[in-house]
């Protein structure tokens, strides 16, 4: 039984060839050790761009910390071969759609891509399309359990990353504390999940 | 993996939803031993429809050919399909 899917094809940024990768469960252990203690030591990039970057404070392990009795929150990272993380998604399966209100949804309170996987922020980036496989889980997720893929999210307003996620079918549907709300409709998940290969 | 496979940057305010649903079962007096007793638990309270059919399952009791058998039965009611890999 297929409840949610284990691996991923990511692609490696410098030949273009499709690796594989899997997906788990992110720990407080695995964000100490892989995420906040790693992702933004030893990274060619100048502090300055890195200060930029909306997630450079974020802290994924205390923040799982705070949600240890929480039931409704899911948290994965996307692990490699040589056990690196390559991004990692926290959501909720709570929350009511931005849309109709009357609606559940997956709520995305966090995601990321390692800082190495980011072209605007690296001169050779690791891997591409974790992101995506990120948030095409969270659509997984979120159809299986019976709310028909809706996925929202709060995005940051600069043009990459609006642009990164209305290219892929969320679109934008109001304003919440500076941030746009975004959410993914039934229509746009079913048709992004069958684009990665799923069939009813 | 689609064509559109990219460099995503960050999203998320690392904050819970504003808006959480108030019209929930609470279940979480029932024991969740496995991935699947658990997807079948949230089932049942996401979809307060469910209660009246599925609310005296208990979980504890079943063997996993029957959870599964409860499962294609919740899905079948709310309308969820299997989602099927494509063989490549």
């Amino acid at each position: 039984m297929l409840l949610l899917p284990n691996e991923i094809d990511l692609v490696r940024a410098e030949d273009n060839y499709v690796v594989e990768a899997r997906f788990v469960r992110l720990s407080r252990t695995i964000a100490k050790t892989k995420i906040d203690g790693t992702w933004w030591q030893d990274l060619d990039a100048p502090t300055e761009m890195r200060k930029r970057e909306n997630d450079n404070s974020w802290h994924w392990a205390s923040r799982l910390g705070e949600l240890r009795n929480s039931r409704w929150h899911e948290a994965f990272a996307i692990e490699t071969l040589d056990g690196d993380i390559q991004g990692a998604i926290l959501y909720w399966l709570n929350a009511r759609s931005f849309v109709e209100s009357e609606k559940g949804a997956v709520y995305v309170e966090a995601l990321s891509t390692a800082p190495r996987n980011r072209s605007w922020l690296v001169s050779s980036p690791l891997y591409r399309g974790v992101g995506e496989g990120l948030l095409v889980r969270a659509a997984f997720h979120s159809y299986v359990v019976g709310l028909e893929g809706r996925v929202n999210l709060l995005s940051f307003r600069d043009e990459r990353t609006i642009s990164f996620y209305t290219k892929r079918g969320v679109e934008s549907v109001g304003e919440e504390d500076g941030l746009e709300q975004m959410e993914l409709s039934p229509t746009e998940a079913f048709r992004w999940l069958r684009d990665e290969g799923y069939d009813l | 993996m689609t064509k559109m496979a990219d460099f995503a940057p960050p999203a998320g305010g690392m904050r819970p939803p504003r808006n959480v649903r108030t019209d929930l079962d609470d279940l979480s007096a029932v024991r969740v031993k496995s991935e699947l007793d658990l997807h079948i638990v949230r089932m049942l309270e996401l979809h307060p429809k469910l209660k009246v059919r599925f609310r005296n399952y208990d979980l504890a009791s079943l063997d996993h050919d029957t959870k599964t058998t409860l499962l294609n039965d919740i899905n079948l009611v709310l309308g969820v399909k299997t989602l099927k890999k494509r063989d490549t």
